[in-house]
């Protein structure tokens, strides 16, 4: 009886709550209704007034500022959308070579290996600090799996080879005293060429990529296979220079 | 001149502030100078006042309705208070009438409803002790507004809304209590005769 007539107070109470309310609305609405009125006979008094030109010209300058503001925001809002969608796509391409290049083996020694940067004065395809090592007349008996290439153009012949580090080079030279280097480095050393002033162009050797620089007559031929970074420089002819890399045959 | 580094963020907001604007820019003006008295602080309280509507302009419809009439009326006269309290002119004091009606005196709902067709009487009373109990219930009931809202509006603080709320519903109250008391002693109230 007690807990019933307790539920009905508590029910009555929200009743009174929501009579009141109500009630405060329609105060608030009267008293709308009269302010409203209080301006429409401030409206009738203003009308003639002198009105500050001022007010008029901050208020024509702060429509306009917010408009080139808002067009400001588009355009960012705009770019933001579309450098968010290319960022997406760059992503994609750069997850894609990464795992392109984690899983084929062909492609990551390309990629790795032959990652050329062309500058000005340099292309640069690896960078090896050349200290000079010994000078032999004969392939040195510690040479192991070294190249050599089977066609020599016309009228040459080895008359140097040098180790340098873990480089292996032997020059040729003719009789008029045309030189041609030939050069043998493992597949982490790198090298510079100077191709300012020269004409670079991409080769395939044997199905590896490489490149060949022409600088005035120069020819400077860059390439390698899966273990080692070989390099042919002289003055001769490209096709000749191409069919002795093309020649090069593992020594035992 | 105040600087000013609000933005309006989209053309509908920019193109209904326009309408407030030339619809009521000299009654906002008549209305600070009658308060302020000065040209420059009217103008400045003008400029506040136009840029709070641009807080509140989604809750603004018809610009020609008495709605709006009345948000308009509020917004300038309370900005343009505020500043006159900040220049420190003249401190202005609320009426604080009706302040301390006891608990226990309770109005029965019948009585409620028989009031309700003197509202436009309570709310011209109320207006008259005190404008700000009226203002701060027509915007809490009437506009539906918050607290955070109301405060920004009136230029008062989140707790002085809830005390004045207060204040504005005992003085009703009280108001009506007499008024009963009247009718009652004048055989008037319905049901007793």
């Amino acid at each position: 009886m007690a807990s019933t007539n307790k539920k009905m107070d508590e029910e009555m109470k929200v009743a009174e709550d929501m009579a009141l309310t109500g009630m405060y609305n329609y105060i608030g609405y009267q008293h709308v209704q009269n302010t409203a009125n209080q301006l429409d006979e401030i409206s009738m008094k203003c009308k003639d007034i002198d009105y500050p030109k001022a007010l008029d010209e901050w208020f024509e300058n702060y429509l306009h500022t917010s408009l080139k503001q808002e067009k400001q925001k588009k355009r960012y809002a705009a770019f933001r959308r579309y450098s968010n969608r290319a960022a997406i796509f760059l992503l994609l391409i750069i997850a894609g070579i990464a795992v392109t290049t984690l899983k084929v083996e062909a492609f990551r020694v390309k990629f790795l290996n032959l990652f050329i940067e062309v500058n000005e004065r340099y292309s640069q395809v690896k960078i090896k600090d050349i200290n000079e090592d010994n000078v032999y007349e004969s392939i040195p008996a510690d040479w192991e799996e070294y190249y050599l290439p089977e066609y020599i153009p016309d009228y040459f012949e080895i008359y140097n080879i040098k180790t340098f580090g873990d480089s292996k080079m032997v020059y040729y030279k003719d009789s008029k005293g045309n030189e041609i280097q030939f050069s043998q480095s493992p597949i982490s050393d790198t090298f510079q060429i100077d191709t300012e002033d020269g004409i670079m162009v991409n080769v395939q050797i044997e199905g590896n990529q490489g490149i060949l620089v022409d600088k005035n007559g120069l020819l400077t031929l860059i390439w390698y296979d899966e273990n080692s970074t070989f390099y042919i420089i002289g003055k001769i002819d490209k096709n000749d220079m191409i069919k002795m890399a093309e020649s090069m045959k593992k020594q035992e | 001149m105040l600087t000013f580094l609000l933005i309006i963020e989209d053309e509908a907001t920019r193109s209904k502030l326009e309408e407030l604007y030339i619809r009521y820019h000299k009654e906002m003006y008549y209305i600070a100078m009658s308060i302020l008295n000065n040209y420059h602080d009217a103008q400045d309280a003008v400029q506040s006042a136009i840029l709070k509507c641009t807080d509140y302009i989604d809750k603004i419809g018809d610009v020609d309705c008495n709605k709006t009439k009345y948000f308009i009326i509020t917004i300038i006269k309370s900005t343009s208070i505020d500043l006159y309290r900040k220049k420190k002119l003249h401190p202005i004091l609320g009426i604080e009438e009706y302040d301390n009606v006891p608990d226990d005196q309770e109005i029965q709902i019948e009585q409620l409803i028989i009031r309700l067709a003197d509202s436009k009487w309570i709310a011209e009373n109320l207006a008259k002790i005190n404008p700000d109990y009226a203002n701060i219930l027509t915007l809490r009931y009437y506009y539906d507004l918050k607290d955070v809202e109301i405060a920004k509006i009136l230029n008062i603080s989140r707790n002085l809304v809830n005390t004045r709320l207060h204040r504005a519903k005992q003085s009703i109250k009280k108001m009506m209590i007499d008024e009963s008391a009247q009718l009652g002693e004048k055989g008037m109230l319905y049901g007793i005769n």
